[in-house]
């Protein structure tokens, strides 16, 4: 379908909307011609300023309509009026795609009343239900109890659900050329010299909890300028002024403090001028990431990397390695060891390896390294975004259905033998240069009771399609005997319970479970016989998904059985130390299920 | 004397005949048939027949004493005559006026008003007292009397029903066909529509019939007719059963001396059984004939129309107005009595020296001018009680009760009667004008309909009864001149009715505990009691916070500390109150005496226009905090007045009530128990309560009865621990309950910290007085000044004086339990008509409004429909919707949003906008 008019929903804040980009790119790329509308909060406007693809920009004053509704100035007729006029301007033409990113019931609520032939994301369907429309989209709004197995960061997302690959990657953001000069007005004013070397540091967050402590940050902002003949520059909104006060207080130079006394565009303009921004995870930190800044970002509390790291390729990502992290989202910490463990020290050894003053790797297996992993980012050969662990540290079961699952929800069917065999190679490769493979005894015992789980799981999919099979024949018919299609549905529901409990009992499971549950509650419609194809579809996939992921799973465990081996035989021999436990001989083949392992020395296809 | 009379009616004329006085009987057309028919009755002896011709020859030569006029016919013939007439009822207004449109009806109203209260002498009569209700007129009710000796021998051999009726339409053949459902029937009467229908050869034939058939079918509808008619009467005294279809007015009791039911089913059932039955049909019949024996004497008749004819009535023409106010007032008064004996009493005593002045109208009815102000129109005071109608005739339908402001001489109270048959209420400052009224209009028809208040400070009931929430609509009628010259007292009343429409649309209120105590139960009393009255209630339940209170006495033992400790807990409980104000935003907070409520808190409220109420139940005497608390309330309740509200007053504070304590009608009740139960909490006599000083010492007195003390705070070691019992743990109210009920006599003994028994001067009454009563248990109390005015001694409670007396009551009640029961039962009925926690909570928002309370138009949430529906535009989608909320007077977001969830159908654009919006204020 030749999509000429898109209309993207973005009610959410600046950060999000900067990793809405991509997006807006690859629709631009894959459709020649093709208009893109943005509705966004209008809190938000002056962003839409440097971003290139906007054909039109609708803004809705969210805060004045709450204010308008809070202070009753106008009644109820009038504030219906207010939307309706939105709604007309939104509806002012017909659109090809309709795509909702935002999360919220207004947004679900106003994207169904746009016009449009197709709609994504997030709506409500006739009778007021919310709905989430498309699968990428459905996944990503439902993925957040089984962030533990996500592999996807959510620009990715946004492009998979856009179906679309933009050529250049990265966020973008275009500085404008009067803001650059403004910028360096700004500097001169407080005294930079034009080459000046410049730290960014953004203090703050949209949350308190998310916030690296200031005298954190202050420590690090020593350790700079003692080693680097460098200014500090503090980014911020006015709210934080108090936090720049604090800094101001603890740092040992004075810092350029621009918190609170920049727009977005100078913001943008000073934020390049920086060699490297270190921040929490913010809005500002995602404009550094656009306009080409090298960032450091500090995850704690309930944000997680995977989902929201700085998209583009080079930056680093600092997020304490203990079981409790990330917290969920509706929960609050009262003790957050998370920010206790990411002391200002590493921050610093982190600041040095990205200006290439020095290897971490150096330091590896030092203790400093037990309660936190630093990961760079890059983008894989699928085109997505990665996180390649700086520190090498013994592989974890979450980091490992995290690679399966990328894997998994990859998946294209019909692969060739060849092919997949590549992947199996390509997944073992990343496995043994990634992360230390040692007492993988427990890890295997405990992959092998998954594989008989998901061995269930598969034998009641099929179950489930061959139901949903006969459903849909006797739905065919002219003459339908109702009985027996309840009959049919009441075994469905009976299935449906017991994959449901596969998923409870096994957590690595569950992603695979969320997105069949989901997509069976997304079922919409009245017409029978599309309902029972899509529900025997729906099997269908999860026989596919779980089959890919059986098959990887058990090359894993196959893999790990030969290192275990191999281990052993080294200990046998009694000989020298270990540098690899891979044996230097090329070469991973596969016939049908009976693999030989071979593996091979080191990493090709990461970056260094 | 010579009487004339039109022979409209031989069964009554032959009736009338045995007065003795002789009638000259003028022949008319009635129907098809002209003149007496004969076959009904034998003309009665020393009567003669004339022509309508030489009775009026008579009239004009003056030759009768009397004319007996039995239709409005018969008036318009004779009235200008000069002959004194008696007008005789035997229709209904309603019959009589049925198949007139409604202008005809008013005018014929008038007219025969007027033509009435023109002629100078005459007397109406009625032949039942629901047609002189009807018609309006004063006038004599004379019942019919049936001569038991001409009507007997009743056999009912022939399987039949009987009907005697002159005039069936098609109609009422058909009704009747459907009652009997196939039993056959005879048909005695003149009816052109049934063909088989035949009048009896003569009367004899027609008694026989009377004894021969076995049942008489009455088909008297309530609307047009009375419960019976002379045929009906006479057959029941003929021993004849009767089935009838169903009338308020019948003299049959089903089952009884005849069938009466509106079912038609359970009728033909009941015919059928007597078909089959015809013992049961002579045992019915023997009971009917018993009723007419009691209830139409023949005796009572006579007499009463000798009175009537014989008796030279007092001339009543307009120009001597003594005389016809004499007649009139008394029986206004007489009505009124009725219903308001205080109200009657004090008209009655009233002395009218005022400027009041009866004038002439235009018409022959009355005005009334005030220090020269008219308060009825001088040409035509019923048309212009008419067009006052009319003018809040919308007001008036939409309302659930009606206030009317000012009585005048009551035109516009006659014609709103007329015309609704809601709660009508009618305040009138003036007793003079309502004697005025009383004595120059009949207004019999009205006085038991409505309500009359006239108290400087009237103790309205909340208009309606219970007050439910929502859709309490009181018109408030004004008489404008009744107004203008009362208008003080009409503003001060219209501000009242205002707030308590208001307070009947349900306020919310909120009831704040005290922590433990005699008036924390009261507090939970009130807060349900209110509930059930349709308010808004939320209850701070500060007893949770009562272990604290008692955990604090624990912790220190320097009572400064404590009073601290205390004073803490008090300003957290105070700021729960206000933080609950916030979001709650009550119309009133009110409270229980000992509610944790700092001064602090109090101005706090104050300042943010909440009201705040005390319902201080304790004794000023022994408790003095009321000194420090009672300005800070904006209203002050208390059990005790006299010599409270001296102090009060002296000590400068105002807006103080007496309101006496109550029982809960759901909580003090008869209890079933198990013969277990009852000897477990059974005794000759018992007392509930606590050790009190006064208790201690008296009780002693009663150790050689089979005594029960129950409750805390009594002396172990004391003599009187041997009645003690559980050892004087607390009992809870459900048990109390049963106590009451299981005790003969309950001894109530009002507490006293330092009288060795009674306090001789003790005036309010506890609440066990109540609850006691409200068991429906009998009580011996010790005397209260403030008994007078709650219960009646003696016939309700009984008080003893000292223990002496004491002592002589509990022998002599102990052997006389019907004694006991009757007077506790008169107890508890008392308790329920007038000492309910429902009573109480009714009279201080009653109360409130005479202070001026006000509740604040805060609660009223939502925007008016109407006007959203006018600015969303006629024909937009919106307004289509809006329209659905078009019978709420506003609507909030919220009740849109409710209303769109339990819809049905896919959502409208309109419906998700509004979602959207929705969505904002979370």
């Amino acid at each position: 379908m030749a999509v000429k008019e898109i209309i993207i929903i973005n009610l959410t804040r600046l950060g999000d909307l900067l990793q809405t980009t991509p997006l807006m790119a690859g629709f631009k790329e894959a459709n020649p011609g093709g208009k893109i509308t943005l509705v966004i909060n209008s809190s938000f406007a002056e962003i839409c300023k440097g971003i290139p693809f906007i054909d039109d920009l609708i803004t809705f004053d969210m805060r004045g309509f709450r204010e308008r509704l809070v202070q009753k100035k106008y009644n109820l007729v009038e504030n219906f009026r207010f939307l309706d006029g939105l709604i007309d301007t939104i509806n002012c033409k017909e659109y090809d795609l309709a795509m909702n990113l935002t999360h919220s019931p207004i947004s679900a609520l106003i994207t169904s009343l746009v016009s449009a032939k197709e709609i994504r994301g997030n709506t409500v369907d006739g009778e007021g239900h919310r709905m989430i429309r498309h699968h990428w989209l459905r996944y990503f709004f439902n993925v957040i109890p089984n962030r533990d197995y996500n592999p996807f960061h959510l620009v990715d997302m946004y492009l998979k659900a856009g179906d679309v690959m933009p050529k250049k990657k990265g966020l973008i953001f275009e500085v404008q050329d009067e803001d650059g000069e403004r910028a360096e007005v700004l500097l001169k004013d407080r005294g930079v010299k034009n080459d000046g070397l410049l730290f960014g540091i953004h203090l703050g967050a949209s949350k308190s909890d998310k916030t690296w402590p200031v005298s954190a940050f202050a420590a690090l902002a020593n350790m700079i300028t003692r080693e680097f003949d460098a200014k500090i520059v503090l980014f911020g909104s006015p709210s934080e002024t108090d936090l720049g006060r604090e800094f101001e207080t603890l740092a040992e130079r004075k810092p350029v403090n621009f918190i609170g006394g920049t727009n977005i565009g100078e913001l943008s303009a000073l934020v390049k001028r920086c060699v490297l921004f270190v921040s929490n995870d913010t809005g500002p930190l995602h404009l550094a990431t656009a306009v080409g800044t090298k960032v450091i970002d500090i995850f704690t509390a309930n944000v997680h990397f995977m989902e929201t790291g700085p998209y583009g390729e080079g930056h680093y990502v600092v997020q304490a390695d203990i079981p409790c992290v990330p917290c969920a989202f509706d929960v609050k910490c009262n003790n957050m060891v998370c920010k206790d463990v990411i002391n200002p020290e590493i921050i610093f050894e982190v600041v040095k390896e990205s200006l290439g003053r020095k290897s971490l790797l150096a330091t590896a297996g030092s203790p400093i390294w037990n309660n936190l992993q630093v990961y760079r980012t890059y983008f894989e050969d699928d085109g997505l975004l990665g996180f390649y662990p700086v520190v090498k540290k013994p592989l974890r079961k979450e980091m490992l259905y995290c690679i399966l699952y990328r894997e998994v929800w990859n998946t294209i069917p019909g692969r060739s033998n060849e092919e997949q065999d590549k992947t199996d190679y390509k997944i073992c490769d990343a496995l043994s240069s990634l992360y230390t493979l040692e007492n993988l005894s427990e890890l295997s015992l405990s992959l092998y009771k998954e594989i008989n789980a998901l061995e269930e799981l598969i034998s009641l999919a099929y179950k489930g399609a061959e139901t949903a099979g006969l459903l849909e024949k006797e739905a065919r018919k002219d003459d339908l005997n109702i009985e027996k299609l309840k009959a049919m549905s009441d075994s469905l529901e009976s299935i449906d319970d017991q994959i449901k409990t596969i998923g409870h009992a096994n957590p690595c499971l569950r992603p695979l479970i969320i997105v069949f549950a989901f997509s069976k509650e997304a079922l919409e419609g009245d017409d029978l016989l599309k309902l029972t194809e899509d529900t025997h579809r729906i099997y269908r996939d999860l026989i596919t998904r779980a089959g890919c992921l059986s098959t990887l799973m058990k090359k894993i465990m196959l893999f790990f059985d030969s290192i275990t081996n191999h281990v052993e035989a080294y200990e046998n021999e009694k000989n020298t130390e270990i540098h690899s436990v891979l044996p230097e001989k090329e070469g991973f083949h596969a016939s049908g299920n009976d693999i030989a392992p071979v593996m091979s020395a080191c990493p090709k296809s990461f970056p260094e | 004397m010579r009487i004339l009379i039109f022979n409209w009616h031989e069964g009554y004329i032959h009736l009338l005949a045995k007065t003795g006085y002789q009638f000259d009987i003028a022949e008319v057309y009635k129907g098809s048939r002209f003149g007496w028919i004969k076959e009904f009755r034998p003309v009665p002896p020393g009567c003669r027949l004339i022509t309508e011709d030489e009775a009026l020859k008579c009239l004009v030569d003056g030759e009768y004493d009397k004319v007996i006029c039995q239709n409005v016919d018969d008036l318009l013939l004779t009235y200008q005559y000069n002959t004194p007439i008696i007008q005789l009822f035997h229709t209904k207004y309603s019959l009589m006026t049925s198949l007139l449109p409604e202008d005809v009806k008013i005018k014929f109203r008038e007219d025969l008003t007027r033509v009435l209260s023109s002629i100078k002498d005459i007397t109406l009569v009625f032949i039942s007292s629901s047609k002189r209700t009807e018609w309006g007129f004063g006038g004599e009710v004379i019942l019919p009397g049936i001569d038991m000796s001409e009507y007997n021998g009743y056999q009912g051999g022939i399987a039949r029903a009987l009907i005697a009726k002159n005039g069936l339409t098609p109609h009422s053949i058909k009704n009747i066909e459907n009652v009997l459902g196939g039993v056959p029937c005879t048909l005695l009467g003149d009816c052109p529509a049934a063909p088989e229908a035949h009048l009896p050869a003569s009367w004899d034939e027609y008694k026989s019939y009377l004894q021969s058939h076995r049942v008489y079918l009455s088909m008297l509808d309530d609307q047009y007719d009375d419960g019976y008619n002379l045929s009906m009467l006479e057959a029941m005294a003929t021993g004849m059963p009767v089935v009838s279809v169903a009338n308020a007015t019948s003299p049959l009791i089903d089952g009884v001396n005849g069938y009466i039911s509106q079912d038609v089913t359970y009728l033909r059932k009941r015919l059928n059984e007597l078909m089959r039955d015809q013992s049961l049909a002579e045992s019915l019949g023997k009971k009917a004939r018993e009723t007419v024996i009691e209830k139409f004497p023949l005796e009572t008749f006579i007499t009463n129309w000798k009175r009537v004819i014989g008796s030279s009535k007092g001339v009543t023409t307009s120009s001597s107005c003594t005389g016809r106010m004499q007649t009139v007032f008394e029986k206004n008064l007489s009505a009124l009595r009725e219903v308001n004996p205080q109200l009657a009493e004090s008209i009655l005593k009233h002395n009218n020296e005022t400027s009041l002045k009866i004038v002439d109208t235009k018409t022959v009815m009355p005005s009334l001018k005030v220090d020269n102000i008219s308060l009825h129109s001088l040409y035509d005071p019923i048309k212009e009680a008419r067009s006052w109608f009319l003018h809040y005739e919308k007001d008036i339908q939409e309302a659930e009760s009606i206030s009317v402001l000012g009585f005048g001489l009551g035109y516009h109270v006659v014609e709103l009667c007329k015309n609704t048959g809601k709660e009508i209420t009618v305040f009138e400052p003036r007793l003079d004008i309502l004697k005025t009224a009383m004595g120059s209009i009949c207004l019999t028809s009205i006085l038991k309909k409505i309500k009359i208040v006239t108290d400087e400070n009237p103790s309205i009931s909340p208009l309606g009864k219970g007050g439910i929430k929502g859709g309490k609509k009181a018109a408030i009628l004004h008489h404008k001149p009744s107004v203008s010259i009362s208008r003080e007292y009409f503003e001060h009343l219209i501000t009242r009715l205002k707030s308590l429409e208001r307070i009947n649309k349900g306020l919310k209120i909120l009831v704040v505990s005290p922590l433990f105590g005699g008036s924390l139960p009261i507090a939970m009393y009130c807060s349900s009691t209110l509930k059930k009255m349709g308010h808004n209630v939320e209850l701070i339940d500060n007893s949770r916070f009562a272990d604290a209170l008692f955990y604090a006495k624990n912790i220190t033992e320097d009572k400064l500390r404590y009073k601290t400790l205390i004073d803490y807990l008090t300003a957290f409980l105070s700021e729960a109150v206000m933080a609950r104000c916030e979001t709650f935003r009550p119309d009133l907070v009110f409270a229980l005496a000992q509610a944790p409520l700092t001064i602090e808190c109090l101005e706090r409220l104050r300042q943010r226009s909440i009201p705040t109420a005390y319902w201080f139940v304790e004794d000023f005497r022994v408790m003095d905090y009321w000194k420090n608390i009672a300005g800070h309330y904006d209203y002050f309740f208390t059990i005790q007045r006299g010599a409270f509200f001296d102090e009060l007053k002296k000590a400068g504070k105002s807006n103080f009530h007496y309101l006496p304590l109550a029982a809960s009608s759901d909580v003090h009740n008869k209890v079933e128990m198990t013969d277990e139960e009852k000897h477990y909490y059974g005794s000759d006599i018992s007392f509930v309560g606590a050790g009190y000083y006064n208790r201690r010492h008296l009780f002693k007195g009663l150790l050689d009865y089979d005594f029960k003390i129950w409750g805390t705070d009594w002396d172990m070691n004391s003599s009187l621990a041997r009645c003690l019992q559980r050892s004087g743990e607390r009992i809870v109210t459900e048990e109390i309950v049963k106590i009451f009920n299981a005790s003969r006599i309950s001894i109530n003994l009002h507490s006293s910290t330092y009288h060795k028994g009674i306090n001789p001067f003790g005036d309010f009454v506890n609440p066990r007085t109540f609850e006691i009563a409200g068991c429906g248990a009998f009580q011996l109390v010790d005397r209260r000044s403030e008994f007078a005015d709650l219960f009646e001694e003696g016939k309700e409670i009984v008080v003893f004086e000292d223990l002496e007396d004491l002592r002589k009551k509990i022998n002599h009640y102990l052997n006389s339990p019907e004694e006991r029961e009757m007077l506790a039962e008169n107890a508890r009925q008392k308790v329920l008509k007038k000492h309910t926690y429902k009573h109480r909570m009714t009279e201080m928002l009653n109360l409130l409004t005479v202070s001026g309370f006000q509740p604040q138009a805060q609660s009223v949430e939502g925007e008016v429909v109407e006007a959203l529906i006018g600015e969303a535009g006629a024909d937009s989608e919106l307004s289509k919707y809006l329209s659905r909320f078009s019978d709420r007077e506003r609507i909030t977001l919220y009740d849109i949003v409710k209303d769109i969830e339990t819809n049905e159908g896919d959502l409208s654009r309109s419906e998700t906008l509004l979602l959207v919006m929705n969505e904002f204020t979370k």
